[in-house]
């Protein structure tokens, strides 16, 4: 073996690594951000795979598709997330498993450390103890301490911050299947690289690729794949006419985009009482029931289903 | 080991010739300075609020990508650090690491101005990928190949700004903006306290001194190659020509880029979709009905 | 895929055989294949230079670190160029078919340049559309 081929194996290696790692890091971070970002080093890795096999067109092109893809999907998981940086599950830190914490590190906000944020929030004794008692059973264990944990310490925190906070907490921390998707996820995980390596022979190539990606791809484009080739135009139209419907401002949005757009200041019309039966003087006790109702039906609105 | 040699003695040279772009720049431009000369180099600000993974390797990406761009720019006959098959392309992806590494300090800093900083270069990206796209598949066509060294070698009879002016035009457009000099200057306006330059200090200051010329220098002397012919000229030896015509057409860019006012985001992202990527369109069919016509070399 | 379980119980039977590595490629070092991969590799030796040198930089600068207060801006944010950024996907995926369709195009005539025309003419639909939609508009 060569040296060419021992830097072969080291490159298939490290390309492999990033793009797993990457993969895992998506996952497992809090912040929006650099879960694009390790999704972006997950495609670098394949990229370096694909230039491994001699395909550097396709290697370079997934490395452009992917940066001005993923950061364009950042800017829209900014657009529609409430905590894109994950600076606040991070203050959170007794609430994350430890690949969790470890692809969140770096996140906490001010100098301290990450327990001073913690600390402020009363429901935290809760999630400290779950903290230490992951640390005590191990990874077996790790997860059900981590399920007792959470229920305490997410009961608690729904106690003690304000209703807003709710609508930003990741609702993956706080389901209850959480265990359950993480075993199936290893399960499914562990079946399918089984099922590629336990291949009684793998087919092997003795002709080399054809170094000269651009001509080859081009002569199949315009030869072979013409259709496709149209065809992705046609398919790219359909996703800009898509895109430019989708956002643009209705003209005639239903009533009530109607009404919110119109600012409807003009009182409602008064309920005229019954000519017949005189106003009794239980009406006014009526109206302030009314309003009552009205106020009390503004908070269930905010809280989620726990 | 011949490679090792070769790259390291690239990254010397691509490091003295930033340093030089640096300077000629600082000597060119009166007034707003670049985006490069206006990092201070001392003090070094610490960010409470950073990702203290993203923020330090904004830096470094972009001094990355900026190495690895000048890995396919042919400075002489055999004077190129690799020549790709697929050269030109590799050149443009390569350069998305600097636009990469800016919006990652961006983002990292986690102050209003650097985020803003963040959306800004994001835009920018936005508007300058597919004009530059367009001025360069006109050069490609005519030279047959994605190579550095065919589209140099193709334009041994006419230079390709004789045969394509609308292309170098769009060019010079797109290449001001890939560079964030004026008037595409946004991201590091003095509007939003220099976007990320404004937090920089210390070793991050040096390096984004380092990218940011460097990347001047790239569009520059990729334009040379592409629409100028690269090292051919008749008297002096390669590299000399190559520099020649690379600081020209860094001049000529720095210059006409400060005839033309400062123009904001909204005004950037719509001369880009509105007037130049259909004048890039045009630009690729009539480079095509030339190539059909027999114009241009065999 | 439906000799796949067959496969399966095959390699359980005749022991396993993951990898096998082609030696005979590597007696062979002048072919086009191996050049390929050399000229990457110092795309990576460059990358290794300069992560090393950010690195050597960074710890070898001595600066006197200055506290900065700064309020935190990771929020929820409304930028103003969504149908830029949809669209500029779109048309990144259109360069990718230009890039191999200019290698090709000289040596191929005609046909080819009016493929390319239909293509264009797509694309240049495509923004007109959104022009006279209005998309092109910062909000």
């Amino acid at each position: 073996m060569t040296a060419f081929d021992i830097a072969q194996i080291v490159a298939f290696t490290l390309c492999a690594f990033i793009a797993v790692a990457g993969a895992l890091g998506m996952a497992t971070t809090m912040s929006m951000f650099r879960s694009g970002i390790f999704l972006m080093a997950s495609f670098l890795g394949v990229a370096g795979l694909f230039i491994l096999l001699a395909a550097d067109l396709m290697g370079l092109l997934q490395i452009m598709m992917y940066i001005g893809g993923m950061l364009v999907m950042i800017l829209f998981m900014v657009l529609f997330m409430h905590d894109p940086g994950g600076a606040m599950m991070a203050a959170m830190p007794g609430m994350m498993a430890p690949v969790e914490r470890f692809f969140s590190g770096g996140l906490q906000q001010g100098e301290g450390r990450n327990g001073d944020h913690a600390d402020m929030h009363a429901g935290n004794g809760e999630a400290k103890e779950a903290d230490r008692e992951n640390r005590q059973n191990g990874a077996n264990g790790e997860h059900h301490a981590q399920h007792d944990g959470m229920q305490h310490g997410g009961s608690d925190m729904s106690m003690n911050m304000e209703g807003t906070h709710m609508d930003d907490m990741d609702m993956s921390m706080v389901t209850p299947v959480r265990r359950i998707a993480a075993w199936l996820a290893v399960a499914i995980g562990v079946g399918l690289g089984a099922l590629v390596l336990l291949r009684p022979s793998w087919p092997t190539v003795t002709r080399h690729p054809d170094p000269r990606s651009a001509e080859a791809v081009g002569m199949l484009l315009m030869g072979k794949y013409m259709i496709a080739f149209e065809g992705a135009g046609f398919l790219i139209l359909l996703g800009i006419v898509g895109a430019v419907l989708m956002a643009r401002v209705e003209r005639h949005p239903d009533n009530g985009g109607r009404d919110a757009r119109v600012g409807r200041t003009d009182a409602p019309p008064q309920i005229a009482p019954d000519p017949v039966i005189p106003p009794s003087p239980d009406e006014r006790p009526n109206e302030e029931h009314a309003s009552e109702h009205h106020a009390v039906a503004h908070p269930p609105s905010h809280r989620r289903p726990a | 080991m011949g490679v090792a040699v070769k790259a390291a003695l690239l990254a010397v040279a691509m490091l003295m010739l930033a340093w030089l772009t640096a300077w000629l720049e600082r000597r060119l431009v009166r007034g707003e300075p670049g985006p490069a000369l206006a990092v201070a180099l001392d003090g070094s600000p610490l960010l409470p609020n950073r990702d203290r993974w993203l923020y330090p390797a904004g830096p470094i990406v972009a001094l990355v990508g900026f190495l690895l761009g000048a890995v396919v720019i042919p400075f002489g006959p055999g004077l190129i650090g690799q020549d790709l098959d697929i050269g030109v392309f590799y050149f443009i992806v390569v350069l998305d690491f600097v636009v990469l590494g800016i919006a990652l300090s961006g983002w990292g800093a986690n102050t209003p101005d650097s985020v803003e900083a963040f959306y800004r270069i994001v835009a920018q990206l936005v508007a300058y990928v597919v004009p530059l796209g367009m001025a360069l598949v006109g050069a490609i066509m005519m030279a047959k190949s994605l190579s550095t060294t065919r589209i140099v070698a193709a334009q041994s009879g006419l230079w390709f700004i004789v045969l394509q002016p609308l292309g170098f035009a769009l060019y010079l457009v797109s290449g001001l903006m890939q560079c964030y000099r004026a008037p595409f200057l946004e991201p590091f306006a003095t509007g939003i306290g220099g976007g990320i330059l404004g937090v920089a200090g210390g070793w991050p200051a040096l390096l984004w001194r380092i990218a940011l010329s460097g990347l001047l220098f790239l569009v520059a002397a990729m334009g040379a190659v592409l629409f100028l012919g690269g090292w051919l000229g008749p008297w002096l030896p390669g590299p000399v020509w190559m520099l020649v015509k690379t600081y020209a057409l860094m001049a000529l860019m720095l210059g006409l880029g400060r005839l033309a006012q400062p123009l904001s985001v909204a005004q950037m992202l719509a001369l880009s979709w509105k007037v130049l990527i259909p004048v890039g369109l045009v630009n690729v069919l009539l480079v095509g009905l030339l190539i059909l016509f027999g114009i241009g070399p065999a | 895929m439906l000799c796949y379980p067959l496969c399966f119980i095959k390699g359980i039977r005749f022991g396993k055989r993951r990898l096998q590595f082609n030696i005979t490629k590597s007696k062979n070092r002048l072919n086009m294949y191996d050049d390929t991969l050399s000229a990457y590799g110092i795309a990576g030796l460059v990358i290794v230079i300069a992560a090393g040198l950010s690195l050597l930089v960074a710890a070898c600068w001595k600066a006197v670190p200055m506290p900065v207060s700064a309020p935190a801006a990771w929020a929820q944010f409304r930028f103003g160029y969504p149908v830029y950024a949809l669209i500029f996907l779109a048309f990144d995926m259109e360069m990718i078919f230009m890039y191999p369709w200019a290698v090709v195009f000289a040596d191929l005539g005609v046909s080819a340049f009016l493929d390319m025309l239909v293509f264009i003419a797509l694309l240049a639909a495509g923004i007109a559309y959104a022009w006279r939609m209005d998309g092109l508009a910062w909000e």
